[in-house]
């Protein structure tokens, strides 16, 4: 598995400095920058006090380490408990994900079982056809998983993007190795999670943090299923503040404490939804790279 | 003979892999229970639904949904916008990726791309959600930068979210800072796939750079190329619920309503779930239609399709 570090033009030999190379990295660099840039912009907005808000003549520049929106929106608002409810949906959604997934991922990737090719197409074609809302929502709710937690983790627990993708990983483990566990005498079980999920982590990892990001940000599906508002992911309740602007559109709130603005408030709440992500991607994003790249193509 | 071989084949399989047959039951039972099993309700678009009696239990009305929701001013609506966002989408949003991934492969100090790489993936791990409060935070009317900028230069200050001129802008822009960069991935590894051979002999013979742009590079990305154009024409009923549904509201209705969010309001919010049910079914029935129209045309044209 090499990294994606060749360069493929002939100049690569002589590696001089042009003035395409300058203009074209600066432009590429800027187009990078803004892409950071509003992250930044939320991050000061955040710590910014009332006064540093409506007074900015331009960036939100805050004069003080100011916490009152944070102190706000933890403690009066319900966003502390939302990110406890997020944090738990995440981690137990992602790990009763993997556990399916790393079993269909394996039943696809040995084709000497039969059923594994019937298997494929048993799931493929979920991918393309599909009841719709209400069915779906009528099973759920048939299910009594309405209104909990399970029922944001429960139904969604197999993307079968992802398994596709962990199955070419996995398809990547060489059989030699199998071989010799079998002759050795390990189990199918032992097979699985001793050898192929350990030689397979990059994929595994990938896969993780896909369906991490996945349970963190949704928001599509609380909003349906839980009505009882103590269990609101920290996503659904970005998503109820959000449109509690956009009845009026307009950027301003009516909080009747004189230090804290919807803004900030808004900022903080923005801050905390993508901390985790913000904080963890730096190291991952190579795994979510290279899972792509090495899972489209099969071997 | 073949029959007692292939039962042979089977019994031997079930036999060495017996633990693995046992565990994937529950997967099994998972894509029966929420993927196999909502698909017979796919028939609530042509019945009179009513919960005390169940999808199946509820009396057959025909193509009456169809037929309601043609007649209705706002899905006309809706499919105009629909078709509009989708064109400006695959003329603004889709060469994007393409050509950043060209000019991010002429980047030679492979740091500085690998931080650019890093910088534009990010926002695609971002949720709607946040993206559209960030924007409506960036647009504030009282102390966005956008208008903070706009006093300084002696204007006034503008509403832009509630202001329907702005909205495909305001759409488009969003929908290519979030999803450009990690549209990259995928161009990029078709890049690095073209031999160094082509561009040695294309130096050999007198190229520049831009030209074995043209003459390589696009040449050997393009089948990568048309399998996602093709795959975006069997999207061009969807224009994206997720960005209009966290970005519009009362005041850009009119331009910003689109298929998906269209079937929300009626089905979800108004309660009609034959209507929503049927339009999503119209919209998944010309969906696949244009996916397999879009193939063949690629196919006919240029000899790739998305089997090939």
């Amino acid at each position: 598995m090499e990294e994606i570090t060749k360069v493929n033009t002939a100049n690569s030999k002589k590696n001089k400095i042009t003035i395409f190379g300058i203009v074209n990295s600066t432009i590429l660099i800027v187009f990078g920058l803004i892409c950071l840039f509003p992250f930044l912009y939320e991050i000061l907005v955040s710590f910014a006090s009332k006064t540093d808000y409506y007074q900015s003549t331009f960036i939100v520049f805050p004069k003080h380490f100011n916490i009152e929106s944070y102190k706000y929106i933890l403690f009066q608002g319900r966003i502390g408990n939302a990110l406890i409810v997020s944090i738990f949906v995440t981690i137990a959604g992602t790990f009763f994900s993997m556990l399916l997934t790393i079993i269909g991922a394996y039943f696809l990737s040995r084709e000497d079982m039969w059923g594994s090719r019937i298997f494929f197409y048993f799931i493929l074609i979920t991918m393309f056809f599909g009841g719709g809302l209400i069915p779906f929502f009528i099973t759920v709710r048939n299910l009594g998983l309405m209104n909990s937690l399970a029922g944001i983790i429960v139904p969604f627990g197999i993307n079968t993007f992802n398994m596709i993708i962990l199955r070419n990983f996995f398809s990547r483990v060489p059989d030699s190795i199998l071989e010799s566990c079998k002759i050795d005498g390990a189990s199918q079980i032992v097979m699985l999670f001793r050898f192929v999920v350990p030689l397979s982590l990059a994929g595994i990892a990938t896969i993780s943090l896909f369906y991490a990001v996945e349970r963190w940000n949704d928001w599509y599906w609380p909003m349906l299923f839980i009505t009882d508002d103590s269990i609101f992911p920290l996503s659904l309740e970005l998503r109820n503040i959000l449109s509690a602007k956009q009845s009026s559109g307009l950027g301003s709130g009516s909080v009747d404490s004189t230090v804290t603005f919807s803004e900030g408030q808004n900022a903080a709440t923005i801050v905390m939804a993508i901390m985790p992500i913000l904080a963890v991607y730096p190291f991952v994003q190579k795994y979510f790279v290279q899972g792509v790249m090495l899972g489209s193509v099969k071997e | 003979m073949a029959k007692l071989k292939g039962l042979k084949k089977i019994k031997k399989s079930i036999f060495e892999y017996w633990q693995i047959y046992l565990l994937i039951i529950p997967v099994i039972l998972w894509y029966l229970l929420f993927c196999y099993y909502p698909m017979y309700g796919v028939v609530i678009a042509f019945k009179d639904y009513l919960p005390s009696r169940g999808i199946l239990g509820s009396a057959w009305v025909g193509l009456e949904h169809f037929k309601w929701l043609f007649s209705t001013s706002g899905f006309f609506r809706a499919f105009k916008n629909t078709l509009i966002i989708s064109i400006l989408k695959l003329v603004f949003c889709f060469p994007m990726p393409i050509i950043l991934s060209i000019f991010l492969n002429e980047i030679k100090i492979v740091k500085l791309r690998k931080s650019v790489q890093t910088a534009i993936y990010l926002p695609f791990f971002i949720s709607w959600v946040v993206i559209a409060g960030i924007i409506y935070n960036l647009l504030s009317v009282n102390g966005g930068i956008i208008n903070n900028f706009r006093l300084l230069m002696g204007l006034d200050r503008l509403s832009y979210m509630t202001d329907s001129k702005y909205f495909y802008f305001i759409l488009i822009l969003a929908e290519i800072w979030k999803g450009a960069g990690w549209g990259t991935v995928i161009y990029i590894a078709a890049i690095t796939n073209v031999s160094m051979d082509l561009y040695d002999a294309a130096e050999v013979d007198g190229c520049g750079r831009f030209k074995k742009m043209w003459y390589i590079t696009l040449p050997s990305i393009s089948p990568i190329i048309m399998i996602m154009f093709i795959l975006q024409i069997g999207n061009i009923l969807n224009a994206g619920f997720d960005s209009i549904f966290n970005l519009y509201n009362i005041s850009v209705y009119n331009v910003a309503d689109i298929l998906d969010t269209y079937a929300y309001t009626i089905g979800i919010s108004k309660g009609l779930a034959e209507k929503g049910a049927a339009l999503g079914l119209f919209k998944a029935v010309i969906n696949f239609g244009l996916l397999l129209g879009a193939n063949q045309i690629v196919k006919k044209t240029s000899g790739h399709g998305l089997y090939s």
